[in-house]
């Protein structure tokens, strides 16, 4: 039998990407967010989840996208990464979908070595269009941040 | 398994201990205390029996060699030099790595050939003079017990063991045939014998409690009896038990290892994340104790306002207590400075004395833990830069020995380290040069910086006045590192220097940093926390008392002019400029800054949470909290926010 992949399908402007279910922990609406001044741009703040510090990062910002009010849709993808809980703030969050391994394409080396396009996993084919795997390690670790700071 | 990893757990934690008291003792050795041998003996022999037990062969055997030499030690066979202790020190180290390996792999598979054989020539040193005193010895024994340990016990050699350990506990064991290592080498088929001196009434009952012993037979020496011979039996049993009650307690020094159990303990072993969990909870707790007071307090419910006040005094009652479980006695940390100093001054070939203060006072084990690294660097420095070689310092009419000490001690509120030298003091004149060269100074303001200054300049990052990092200090841990550390910590640095006379470096620190007093401002919509450890005093500001000098804005505190610094600007906070603002004054290091922000809105008892990720990083700030209306609020850390611009 195939291995299917269960992936959240979040939107950002006119893209959709998708993330690994497992790695998710919760989606949420946008709370009060505390902003912290001096953080990395792309970082919103920090919200009071049930008692724990929660960073926010703005997913459009961290992927250089032009950054967006915070209106009805918008949602906040909360993820558990490297023992600490980060909220990923999307556009909007759309569905749940079944990827069958054959259905994932992985990018040539040449796409992803290109700083824009380094947090890039794969390419999901569905019937009714393209969609982004992201892969969170990069999107979230440290040293990646470091890179894109400097 | 499971059971079998606490156990493990168990081991590592109190071989670790043990290793500690082998370092610390094996430097009273050196430095002459004979009675020193007796404890680390006893320790070595303690982990060597765990390790047995736990099946970890590598390091038994190990720990046998090094029992072997130390027992010759005790016996006054050998004698005691620094290459020795060297030797013994090496042996410590291999077991530490060796624990560290069974930490991380569960395994003690790693090459301990090169200690084993050093351990095993110092040995064969004295090997010839051995024999004969054996003999002595066998003399002086009362009686000999034989035993046969059952065929289908597993392990002969940890049961015979086990029997000698029992009979120490009231006799004193002369010799043992075959002796413990042939026992443990050779195929050791259960049958031994004790030579032992002492009352023997008690064999029975003891040889009867431990199991496996297949038979066993006690027969009086008849060497003994022979100068005994006037007295009767049971008085001679009588008279020697008196007798040995007074050996025993003559002995006691040197007899340490024959003791089987310290003074029981009235504490338990709990694990560090376990505590921390608690102080998690509880910081929790005080965080919904501030929510109920809110809504008391909102609602003007007398009943809810006196229940909560009752929660309230059980709550910073159980908060106290749980803080006092967390202080640590610095002594846990400062026992491996000793150690480290001998080795160092040994390696740079300086004599040093070391001597330690104040062991038992009491911090935060986070704080203590962060500030090990730091003091180790300046202790190295002490050393490496600071005391002169005994050739310069016998020339300079000083004592050949340096002297080095650190002491702690509680003052007021806060926790002061020091670490003090008899060197050469920081050349002030070498650190202008090198911060001229290294970029961080212009030659032209040298000359204008005052000696205070100049030795501010040894914080700054890159700095270094050795021309090559040398391997001892240079490890990347700079004195930038050093006052940054104590600074997040919510502490503060001075150094004292005196050309030729010596430095002194004196650390003060908080003794806890999970929870603390703040003071809650708001600037624009936003809210901020301020630690009031570092609030000297607040007030109204308006155009009377703020003035901007040359493009620096200050306020007037009674005279005095206080460099300002406006939130609202340094945050980028975008906000009409209001009337009437608030001066909070802060101090840091000695010097008082003012923070510009719209208004206070109260004091509370807040839990610093640390800022992790992404965060970790960022500047000005110390932590962040919860407030108890569920608001997060982040707390400004005066010293990166004020230092990190300016300086």
């Amino acid at each position: 039998m195939d291995r299917a992949t269960q992936v959240i399908v979040f939107r950002l402007g006119d893209e959709r990407y998708g993330v690994e279910i497992s790695q998710v922990r919760e989606i949420i609406r946008p709370t009060q967010i505390t902003r912290i001044p001096n953080a990395p741009n792309f970082v919103e703040g920090v919200i009071n989840l049930r008692g724990q510090i929660t960073t926010i990062v703005n997913l459009r910002k961290r992927f250089g996208m032009e950054a967006k009010p915070i209106d009805n849709d918008t949602r906040i993808i909360v993820v558990e990464h490297d023992n600490a809980v980060i909220g990923m703030m999307v556009d909007s969050v759309n569905e749940v979908k079944y990827l069958s391994e054959k259905e994932i394409e992985s990018l040539p080396s040449i796409i992803t070595s290109r700083s824009e396009a380094k947090f890039l996993k794969g390419i999901g084919k569905l019937p009714d269009g393209l969609m982004i795997l992201i892969d969170l390690n990069k999107v979230l670790s440290d040293d990646e941040v470091e890179k894109f700071r400097s | 398994m499971n059971e079998f990893g606490e156990m493990l757990q168990e081991f590592i934690h109190e071989a670790r201990e043990y290793l500690d008291a082998m370092n610390q003792e094996l430097l009273n050795l050196e430095r002459g205390d004979f009675d020193a041998v007796n404890e680390v003996f006893r320790a070595v022999h303690t982990i060597k029996g765990m390790a047995g037990f736990m099946g970890f062969k590598n390091l038994e055997n190990l720990c046998h060699k090094l029992e072997n030499l130390l027992g010759e030690i005790r016996d006054e066979k050998i004698e005691i030099n620094s290459d020795l202790v060297d030797i013994l020190l090496k042996a410590v180290d291999k077991i530490a790595e060796i624990i560290n390996l069974i930490e991380n792999n569960k395994k003690d598979e790693i090459d301990i050939s090169d200690i084993l054989s050093s351990l095993e020539s110092w040995k064969k040193s004295c090997k010839e003079n051995k024999t004969s005193e054996n003999q002595n010895l066998n003399l002086d024994a009362d009686f000999v017990v034989d035993i046969k340990i059952a065929d289908d016990c597993l392990m002969k050699s940890v049961r015979a063991a086990l029997v000698i350990e029992s009979l120490k506990e009231f006799c004193k064991v002369v010799s043992v045939v075959p002796s413990e290592e042939e026992m443990d080498s050779t195929n050791f088929n259960g049958k031994f014998s004790i030579l032992a001196k002492g009352d023997c009434s008690k064999i029975d009952e003891v040889l009867e409690r431990i199991a496996e012993i297949d038979s066993y037979s006690i027969k009086p020496l008849s060497t003994r009896e022979q100068t005994k011979e006037p007295k009767k039996d049971s008085n001679v049993i009588e008279e020697d038990k008196l007798k040995i009650e007074k050996v025993e307690t003559r002995e006691k020094e040197e007899d340490k290892e024959a003791i089987p159990e310290k003074k029981k303990s009235e504490s338990v072993r709990v694990n560090v994340s376990q505590l921390d969990k608690i102080m998690n909870l509880v910081g929790e707790l005080v965080i919904g104790k501030g929510r109920l007071l809110q809504i008391a307090s909102q609602y003007d419910i007398a009943e809810l306002k006196e229940a909560v006040s009752i929660l309230d005094r059980a709550i910073t009652n159980l908060q106290d207590e749980v803080m006092r479980i967390r202080m640590v006695k610095v002594e846990r940390v400062f026992n491996r400075f000793p150690r480290m100093v001998r080795d160092l001054a040994r390696k740079l070939g300086k004599k040093v004395e070391f001597t330690m203060e104040g062991l038992d006072t009491e911090l935060d084990r986070t704080v203590l833990d962060e500030m090990t690294d730091p003091l180790i660097h300046l202790l190295r420095n002490a050393i490496d830069h600071g005391i002169e070689s005994p050739e310069e310092r016998k020339a300079l009419g000083k004592n050949e020995v340096g002297k080095i000490k650190i002491s702690a001690k509680r003052e007021r509120n806060n926790i002061v380290i020091e670490i003090e030298d008899d060197g050469r003091g920081i050349d002030l004149e070498k650190v202008k040069k090198k911060a001229i060269e290294k970029g961080l100074i212009s030659e032209s303001s040298a000359a204008s910086l005052s000696n205070e200054d100049l030795i501010s300049l040894i914080f700054l990052p890159g700095f270094s006045t050795k021309d090559t990092a040398s391997e001892i200090s240079g490890r990347g841990v700079g004195m930038d590192v050093v006052k940054t550390t104590v600074e997040k910590l919510g502490g503060s640095l001075k150094v004292a220097t005196k050309k030729g006379e010596g430095t002194k470096i004196r650390i003060q620190l908080p003794p806890t940093i999970a929870i603390i007093k703040a003071l809650l401002v708001n600037v624009s919509n936003e809210t901020y926390a301020i630690p009031i450890s570092s609030v000297v005093e607040a007030l109204y500001v308006d155009s009377t008392n703020y003035k901007v000098i040359h493009g620096n804005p200050f306020i007037i505190v009674r005279d005095k002019l206080v460099p300002a610094f406006k939130i609202k600007e340094i945050f980028g906070i975008r906000n009409g400029k209001m009337e009437r603002e608030v001066g909070i004054v802060v101090e840091k290091n000695g010097e008082k800054y003012a923070l510009i922000v719209d208004s206070i809105s109260e004091q509370q008892e807040i839990v610093i949470k640390p800022l992790t990720g992404y965060l970790s990083k960022v500047k000005g700030f110390n932590g962040i909290t919860i407030l108890g209306d569920g608001r997060v609020v982040p707390i400004l850390d005066i010293s990166s926010l004020i230092g990190g611009d300016n300086f």
